[in-house]
């Protein structure tokens, strides 16, 4: 019974899945939005460049049909940018940007790093 | 990729609301009983047998005053309760204390559930999409969010309607009715008395405890001989045996004879007052026993006890004594009829031959007993020596183990203290160089 109560109270403050795609912006709207030079460097990215376009292509997000090829590997590597909070317009702090990239090389990769 | 970070996401309160729900089952019923006493329904009397004692009666024969005998008796207490019955109301009320606030609570939330789920059909269903969590999972929708606010404020609002309900359900009173009794008074009286066998033990007044004595038929007898001091009561199975007045004055007068027998007194004027005094009153009190047969004795106390208020303390001289100046005038006047010295032949003599006879003794200085009573022992023997406070030879110093020599008369045994010997009236005493 009490399981029941906790499920109904989850569900309760959970919406439905975001699709790939949403998810791979959302990573960019984030680095984006701090442009720390940690990942301006991780990144090959100079101070004019034009941030969201440049990841969005390079990752291949910019399209609705977009697939990981492991969701959950990413999420777990996205979580150090929501520490600051959740809400989609959200800078994450460089600290937390920082962590990102030692916890998961792959990641600047990913984004089309040099 | 692997996965080596933890998210900082935030939870639903769940575990606030499941504490909420759980405070609805804690409340208690206040439970209370009120004795309330009724109409007195009757009177009655209630015979009961409780733990009696052991009581005894004395007697003492005037032919042998000098036995007591003792008559134990064991009794019962009957005794009589009068007992008044009362009917008693036991009412017991019961009151949920909480239970209006509970129904107020419950009844509020479920409302409030009711709401909010009911609005949750007019919100939006539309995710919010200004949210993307750590699981990639958006906001929930508005309407969404109202139904979850409508199950946790109906999980609380239905245990504390339960609750409410069971405590307005359970509250209320009952009232038994008990009967109930009440000693209102008692009355003990003696009964069941018979004689009882058993050892008893005499309590002196000195503190010491004699015996057991044994009983035949609930009697026993008591010899005044053995007794070294003034007999206080009876202890039988470590408890006093009641006496009743005439018995308690019955024990008195055995003392005073005993004491008597007990202690000899050849000259009352050897005795200090104190000595006397308690002398005359244990005569005094063996009246009540031997009658007449102590009639002398007490009559020859009481004498010396008026000459003493009229003139003084003891001290009388024996006739002529006064005018003596020497010793060899006290020979002349009291010529000693036996000679009390080692190797004399006069020592085989019986008291009785010696009694109001004059002697010489010659010994040693024993010990003081009084100031006016001295020691002196020769051979294997002592006498008790009477000096007279006035007579010239007295100022003389006699220390211990001098060598002195006595004439006196003989005035039979007497006791002092604990010791008991001859007293020898001294007309003259002087050391022996």
């Amino acid at each position: 019974m009490r399981g029941v109560l906790l499920l109904v109270l989850a569900c309760a403050c959970q919406g439905p899945p975001a699709t790939d795609a949403e998810v791979c912006r959302d990573v960019v709207r984030r680095l984006c939005n701090s442009r720390c030079p940690v990942a301006d460097a991780k990144l090959g990215l100079t101070a004019d460049s034009d941030c969201t376009g440049q990841l969005t292509t390079r990752s291949g997000c910019d399209s609705d049909d977009f697939r990981f090829e492991n969701r959950a590997n990413f999420l777990s590597c996205r979580l150090p940018l929501i520490r600051t909070g959740d809400h989609i317009d959200q800078a994450p702090s460089c600290d937390d940007v920082d962590d990102m990239f030692r916890g998961c090389p792959s990641m600047a990769k990913f984004y089309g790093g040099p | 990729m692997t996965p080596s970070f933890e998210p900082r996401a935030r939870r639903p309160n769940a575990a606030l609301m499941l504490a909420l729900v759980s405070l609805c089952g804690c409340a208690t019923m206040e439970d209370t009983t009120r004795v309330e006493r009724g109409p007195k329904l009757r009177e009655f009397e209630r015979p009961r047998i409780v733990e009696g004692g052991v009581t005894a009666t004395i007697t003492v024969d005037p032919a042998t005053p000098s036995k007591l005998t003792l008559a134990l008796s064991g009794y019962d207490t009957c005794r009589t309760e009068r007992v008044e019955e009362f009917a008693e109301e036991h009412i017991r009320e019961r009151r949920g204390a909480g239970a209006g606030a509970s129904i107020s609570a419950g009844v509020l939330f479920t409302v409030a559930s009711a709401a909010a789920f009911g609005a949750s059909y007019v919100l939006s269903q539309e995710p919010d999409r200004s949210h993307l969590d750590g699981a990639g999972r958006y906001g929930p929708s508005e309407a969404v969010q109202a139904r979850g606010w409508s199950v946790g404020l109906l999980c609380l609002g239905v245990p504390a309607l339960a609750v409410g309900f069971v405590q307005w359900l359970r509250t209320g009173e009952s009232t038994e009715v008990v009967k109930v009794e009440q000693v209102a008074g008692q009355r003990d009286e003696v009964c069941n008395v018979r004689p009882i066998d058993g050892p008893v033990h005499l309590r002196m007044e000195d503190g010491s405890v004699l015996g057991p004595l044994p009983t035949a038929g609930g009697l026993v007898a008591v010899e005044a001989k053995p007794l070294k001091a003034p007999l206080d009561g009876f202890v039988f199975y470590e408890r006093d045996v009641a006496l009743d007045d005439g018995s308690r004055s019955l024990l008195i007068a055995f003392n005073g004879c005993a004491k008597l027998v007990r202690e000899s007194v050849a000259d009352a004027t050897a005795l200090t007052t104190g000595a006397l005094l308690k002398r005359v009153e244990a005569a005094r009190a063996c009246r009540q026993v031997r009658g007449d047969a102590v009639q002398a004795e007490l009559g020859r106390l009481e004498d010396e006890l008026g000459r003493r208020r009229e003139g003084g303390e003891a001290g009388t001289f024996l006739p002529g004594a006064k005018q003596l100046k020497s010793f060899e005038e006290a020979v002349q006047a009291y010529p000693p009829r036996f000679t009390l010295v080692d190797g004399s032949a006069d020592l085989a003599k019986g008291l009785d031959a010696l009694t109001g006879q004059s002697v010489l003794v010659r010994g040693h200085v024993q010990a003081g007993l009084s100031p006016n009573i001295g020691v002196v022992s020769y051979a294997d023997r002592e006498v008790f020596v009477f000096l007279p406070p006035d007579a010239p030879w007295v100022s003389q110093d006699f220390p211990l183990g001098a060598a002195v020599e006595v004439v006196g008369v003989v005035s039979g045994l007497q006791t002092v203290g604990e010791r008991t010997a001859p007293l020898v009236r001294a007309v003259w005493m002087r050391k022996v160089p």
